[in-house]
């Protein structure tokens, strides 16, 4: 019962590390877009309004990495769920 | 702009949410199903409601009258929510419907248990959901007002009674239905101002666009304020909005409607792709039909060259423009929909802390009998009502935007930080919560209260204590800051078994 526990505990931790992991690139890109806004504002303040492009390439990029790191997760979750059936 | 079809589509809007009240609560007699559904929605319902619950008036037309003020910001406003959901799915929505029944502070509560962190965490939740409320029944008040000619205060009150009705009598299988109808008729009202907007320009976006980006080379005159001017106000709205969503109670709260961990995961995929899409459409093509249509036409204007109703309502007046007084009539049957499921969320929330944490938990020591519990309930959603319907009068005329941040700066500084370290952070102490939670709440608060647009516009002094309106950049990490140094210092105190509690719930969070 108590090893049970403890491979939870540490399959938990590896989890929550994978998840920092997606988090940390969609939050970078999402970073970088913000600068990227803030700069574009900078030379233009309809900068984003005028150029459609800039804003439909920067919303679709996050919202690509947003639905990967949906399935990169339901994806590992799947693993997890084949090992624990094993 | 009060016409006929308009108010018929209100009445119905009434009478459909009532009636799904009244079948609500036949079924629902328990404490769980009054706070949680019994936990019998579905992921995919639940992530309907959701979105129901995320996508609220304020923020479906005010990112559109943004736009049509030619402020940039709608774009930080489309994209933050993403990364929030993102998150929310990452590192939330899985241990929370795995260790919580009713409410977000009795997770909390169970790493921490005793009164102190409950209450502090059940009131900060209370703060949240009370800002948020408060800008909830001012756009109310206003849209209903412009709307069908109703007096403010009274459009108010309406507004506060049919939430009340819901929460009290329906608990949370009518506000999850209210959401999930709400949801739907938005959906569908988005998709056909689409395509009524895309017959206009013969299906061709690109020339939708040229003509839009004509319209703001002549309308658009001199600089453009909004938080993208800065760098500071850029990240420190973008950090506001992304993780302000994953600290609102309303929200976290759907999760114990789902009977497990698989179907919240399902709930946070549904609703994010359904905010996303909405979200988009909204921005590239009814904020660009708005600018390319509405400007120019002189009878949606005033004498001083102001939009009727202000720039909120610039969707609204497309709607009119599209589909005559039949769409317009749709439209607002929909913000009204929009708002009442809203409300409805957010009094649940706030009932359920004041029922559940604050008098079962902090003030019967968990004595109360269910009875009581229910009863208590009923009395905190009535006294919630009054509290928003009082505050929505008082705060009339006050800036939607600028109430609906306070509460996503609130949510982000105290909510998340004291969520997120008690379910990954073996290290964190009571104290560290407390004070960490505690900078975070009124650090936000106060760095809101000493900006431009409390300190200045509305008490009237001539400069800022904070040079910004927004503080989350600030008050976030401090808030983390306190909490991890906080516990640190205290972690002589922190003992084995307090560990070994954190373990059983990490186990227990993640099967």
């Amino acid at each position: 019962m108590a090893d049970e526990s403890s491979e939870m505990v540490r399959l938990a931790r590896v989890r929550a590390r994978l998840c920092l992991l997606l988090a940390g690139v969609s939050g970078a890109v999402f970073l970088v877009f913000l600068v990227l806004l803030n700069r574009s504002v900078q030379n233009d303040p309809l900068g984003p309004l005028h150029d459609v492009r800039f804003s439909v390439i920067g919303v679709g990029i996050n919202f690509a990495l947003a639905l990967s790191s949906v399935v990169a997760f339901g994806y590992w979750r799947r693993v997890e769920r084949t090992r624990a059936g094993r | 702009m009060r016409s006929p079809i308009a108010i018929a589509l209100f009445l119905i809007v009434i009478v459909s949410t009532l009636l799904i009240t009244r079948w609500a609560a036949r079924r629902t007699h328990s404490r769980s199903e009054f706070y949680a559904a019994g936990s019998s929605i579905t992921g995919t319902q639940n992530g309907l409601a959701i979105a129901g619950d995320f996508m609220s008036a304020s923020t479906i037309l005010g990112v559109a009258g943004l736009a049509f003020m030619g402020n940039s910001d709608a774009v930080l406003y489309i994209v933050a929510p993403l990364l929030g959901f993102t998150i929310m799915l990452l590192f939330i929505a899985e241990p929370l419907r795995n260790l919580g029944r009713y409410t977000v502070p009795e997770v909390v509560a169970l790493r921490f248990p005793g009164r102190s962190v409950r209450a502090f965490t059940a009131a900060a939740a209370l703060v949240v959901t009370i800002f948020y409320l408060i800008a909830q029944m001012v756009g109310a008040g206003a849209l209903i007002e412009i709307l069908l000619g109703v007096p403010y205060s009274l459009a108010v009150v309406v507004v506060a009674t049919l939430m009340m009705l819901y929460v009290a009598f329906g608990g949370m299988l009518a506000t999850t239905w209210v959401q999930i109808t709400k949801a739907v008729v938005l959906m569908v009202g988005v998709v056909l101002m689409t395509i009524l907007t895309l017959h206009r320009v013969d299906y061709d976006v690109g020339s939708l666009y040229s003509t839009a980006r004509a319209q703001m080379d002549t309308v658009f005159t001199g600089n453009r304020t909004g938080a993208l001017n800065s760098l500071y106000s850029t990240l420190s709205l973008g950090l506001a909005l992304s993780l302000g969503v994953c600290g609102l109670p309303h929200v976290l709260m759907r999760f114990f409607t789902v009977p497990d961990a698989r179907q919240a995961r399902r709930s946070i995929v549904v609703a994010m792709v359904l905010i996303a899409v909405v979200f988009l459409i909204v921005l590239f093509v009814l904020s660009y039909a708005a600018i390319a249509f509405v400007y120019g036409k002189p009878e949606f204007f005033d004498d001083a060259g102001v939009l009727r109703g202000g720039a909120n309502m610039a969707v609204v007046h497309l709607s009119r423009l599209l589909g005559g007084d039949v769409l317009m009539g749709i439209v607002s049957a929909v913000t009204f929909a929009t708002i009442l499921a809203v409300v409805a969320g957010l009094t649940m929330a706030s009932a359920g802390a004041l029922a559940h944490d604050l008098y079962a938990q902090v003030f019967r020591r968990g004595t109360a009998t269910e009875k009581q519990e229910l009863r208590i309930f009923r009395v905190a959603t009535l006294a919630v009502t009054v509290v928003a319907a009082l505050l929505g009068i008082a705060f009339k005329g006050t800036n939607i935007s600028f109430l609906v941040s306070l509460a996503f700066s609130v949510a982000a500084s105290a909510n998340l930080p004291v969520l997120l370290l008690s379910l990954y952070w073996r290290g964190l102490t009571r104290r560290g919560v407390l004070l960490g939670g505690a900078v975070g709440l009124i650090g936000s608060t106060g760095m809101l209260i000493a900006g431009p647009a409390i300190w200045v516009d509305v008490l009237g002094y001539e400069r800022a204590l904070f040079g910004s309106n927004y503080p989350t950049l600030i008050a976030l990490p401090l808030a983390l800051f306190t909490a991890w140094g906080v516990s640190l210092l205290d972690a002589r105190r922190h003992d084995a078994q307090a560990r070994q509690v954190f373990d059983e719930l990490t186990a227990k969070a993640n099967p």
